[in-house]
């Protein structure tokens, strides 16, 4: 434009933005993503940086009661962690903990898969059971759990009852108080919990095999078995990776069926990590040492989640 | 005139304006009344008898407002801390007679000594009143107590010739012979948790044991009888899952001939064995070693102490702690927790009302009980927990006695 036009053009501009923006500064749109995760960016911190930090900090004080309500506590270096690791009972956690997760891993997987190639197929009522099957999940675990309860128990136990009646067994069992079949029973619980989860992931993952590659393997001759281990198989590795590592990470964390079930005994029997670390800081008011033990399931999940990030990009792309 | 300032009538209005800014909060406070909270978790009828209680104070003491606070049980304990933390305490508190050397150390109680105008000693029982002291100082009064008592079923008794126990070994003989096809002779928690150490207590002070030496051979040989009756059958294993709640139940439909009910349950247990025909007895434990000595027992119960350092705030909650012990103003509120009384003067008048006849069995062992905490202090719950450990491992097996403890 000429000159003149654009300086009257100016000046209108500035004569009637004067009134609405004396500083003449305007929003740049660039920032307007930021403006977004702005809460979340101090959500974040806030709610997990900060505990996670405080929780570091305390394992290395010698925090007691006191210390709750005045917020002071004496620094003891690694006292805390040299005192856990030479108590048996962490050891035993430790073990404990590793029997559970490995065996409702690989149960709540190979389970949640079974189910997810049956659901492959069309069949009556497949909404429906679909449906239900999330139930275990879903459910406050409280409430399920206390069910469980009462079905396990020794002498009035539901589960005894039938199996007594189908003459599987002769005797009762006692389910949650013999050091051995608690840890079963807490494994038989949690694999019921974890179940709905896996199916779900896997059942969305095999759905996002493409059909072609089926096709293609059954041209070639290979049999159902075949096509399961040669396409099935290798296309859900990323989504195995996820479930393991969501699957541990839910499992480290269990606290509410351990607790309800068994409260960690008969004896330790079923003490884990979480548990113990529980029972230290709130029944011994040992919260220095709890906080050391939660240092420790921490730790392990790092690591998992590390592994987990290291496997998933070494993955080529499709 | 505007130059000048204010005039005359403006002069006079300002001034009368900040002579009454200046008095008000005099005014206000000769007025005032103390504000107390007070926090405690009773629920049901003895909720509402504290809430009377309350409002019956205030209406003879129009100089103290008390505003009442709950919480869960479980979250007690917590919200005491986290009110202190945030210097916000509650006044007046009503605590398990355990908590208090852990809630002292924590400065969560404030020492009454200085308020304190009547003989503590003379009115109430030692074992009790020795759950408000802490180190020398008095930080409340105990309002009641409950305890563990021995439940039997008389028929099953009689059909086999059998006296009810009075010792140790006569609960192991009786219970042997009254095992049988689906009913257990004797049955006693061994829950997780507190109930799980408390119901062992009796039959180790009794044996001469101490908690600060828990290696001794009255330790050894009190775990090996207790854990014995459930790894001999005598007892159920199911028990380790029980909590005394679900003891009850069992007792009134015959699995169980013999059980340790806690006082609590009494009424309960009158009501649902009258419902089921059940001709049962109530007796001490059976924890004494030789026939006709007293057993040591633990026991249960509240104490309502102080929680805040303001003198004023503690002397007014003083006057409502004091004045609940009057025996007709605390015998209502101890019927409805279900205790005994704590002080001498309300046990005479409990008595005196024959529906407490219940409670007979737990009138007669408070004299000798013992405090939980004497010894330990606020580490008793710690070491609580590896007993239940310990008893648990013996009850199922894992280990003997010996080696139980020894991972004490």
């Amino acid at each position: 434009m000429s000159r003149s036009e654009g300086l009257s053009t100016r000046s209108l501009e500035t004569r009637s933005a004067a009134p609405l923006r004396a500083s003449g500064f305007r929003w740049p749109r660039e920032w307007t993503p930021y403006l977004f995760i702005a809460p979340l960016v101090v959500y974040l911190p806030a709610v997990f940086a900060y505990p996670l930090f405080y929780n570091a900090l305390i394992s290395f004080q010698n925090f007691t009661i006191r210390s709750v309500v005045t917020g002071a506590a004496d620094f003891v270096g690694l006292d805390n962690f040299r005192a856990i690791l030479s108590n048996p009972v962490t050891w035993l956690a430790l073990r404990n903990t590793a029997i559970f997760a490995a065996s409702s891993l690989f149960l709540q997987y190979v389970i949640g898969l079974a189910l997810a190639l049956l659901f492959t197929r069309a069949f009556p009522l497949k909404g429906f059971m679909r449906g239900i099957m999330l139930l275990p999940w879903l459910l406050p675990s409280v409430a399920t759990v206390t069910v469980w309860l009462w079905l396990f128990d020794g002498t009035n136990g539901l589960i005894n009852y039938f199996l007594l009646q189908l003459h599987v067994i002769a005797m009762p069992v006692s389910w949650l108080n013999s050091p051995a079949s608690a840890l079963v029973a807490i494994i038989i619980v949690n694999v019921w919990v974890g179940i709905p989860f896996n199916l779900v992931i896997l059942y969305s993952g095999i759905q996002a095999i493409p059909k072609e590659l089926y096709e293609a393997a059954e041209i070639d001759g290979a049999r159902a078995f075949q096509r399961f281990r040669f396409v099935t198989l290798p296309l859900l590795k990323p989504v195995n990776a996820v479930l393991l590592l969501l699957g541990l990470i839910y499992t480290l964390k269990q606290f509410d069926i351990i607790y309800i079930l068994t409260k960690g005994g008969p004896g330790n029997a079923t003490q884990v990590l979480s548990t113990w670390s529980y029972g230290l800081s709130f029944r011994d008011m040992r919260f220095g040492q709890g906080a050391a033990v939660g240092n420790i399931m921490l730790l392990i999940s790092l690591t998992a989640a590390i592994w987990y990030a290291f496997f998933t990009r070494r993955e080529p792309g499709p | 005139m505007q130059r000048d300032g204010m005039t005359r009538r403006g002069l006079l209005w300002s001034g009368a304006g900040m002579v009454s800014v200046l008095a008000a909060p005099a005014i206000v406070r000769a007025q005032a009344p103390v504000e107390l909270t007070m926090l405690d978790y009773s629920t049901g009828p003895a909720g509402a008898t504290l809430s009377r209680l309350a409002s019956d104070f205030m209406a003879a003491n129009p100089t103290i407002r008390i505003t009442r606070q709950t919480v869960p049980q479980n979250q007690y304990q917590n919200t005491l801390l986290q009110r202190a933390a945030a210097g916000q305490p509650a006044d007046i508190l009503d605590i398990d007679g355990p908590m208090t050397p852990g809630l002292t150390d924590a400065g969560v109680l404030a020492p009454i000594d200085a308020y304190v105008d009547l003989d503590v000693d003379a009115t109430f029982y030692p074992a009790p009143l020795s759950t408000a002291r802490w180190k020398g100082k008095l930080y409340g009064l105990p309002v009641g107590n409950n305890a563990e008592v021995l439940v039997y079923n008389k028929k099953m008794l009689a059909d086999k010739g059998l006296s009810v126990p009075t010792t140790q070994d006569e609960l192991r003989e009786t219970g042997r012979k009254l095992t049988d096809k689906g009913v257990y002779g004797f049955a006693a928690s061994a829950y997780g948790g507190e109930e799980c150490t408390w119901n062992w207590l009796p039959y180790f002070w009794s044996r001469g044991g101490n908690l600060d030496d828990l290696h001794s051979q009255a330790a050894i040989d009190a775990l090996e009888f207790w854990g014995g009756l459930v790894r001999d059958g005598i007892a159920p294993a199911a028990q380790l899952s029980w909590q005394t709640a679900e003891i009850e139940p069992r007792f009134v439909n015959g699995q169980l001939a013999m059980a340790m009910l806690g006082s609590w349950q009494l009424r309960s247990l009158d009501a649902n064995a009258k419902q089921a025909g059940l001709d049962y007895g109530i007796a001490v434990l059976p924890a004494a070693m030789k026939p006709g000595e007293k057993m040591i027992a633990p026991f249960g119960g509240e104490v309502m102490a102080v929680g805040s350092l303001d003198p004023a705030k503690a002397a007014a909650a003083w006057q409502f702690i004091k004045w609940v012990q009057t025996p007709n103003v605390i015998v209502p509120f101890v019927e409805q927790s279900a205790y005994v009384p704590a002080s001498k003067p309300a046990t005479v008048v409990f008595e005196s009302n024959p529906a407490n006849g219940l409670f007979k069995a737990v009138s007669e062992m408070l004299p000798t009980a013992r405090s939980r905490t004497e010894l330990l202090g606020a580490s008793y719950y710690e070491v609580s927990g590896k007993i239940t450990t310990a008893i648990q491992q013996v009850m199922t097996g894992a280990a003997d006695a010996k080696t139980a403890l020894g991972a004490i």
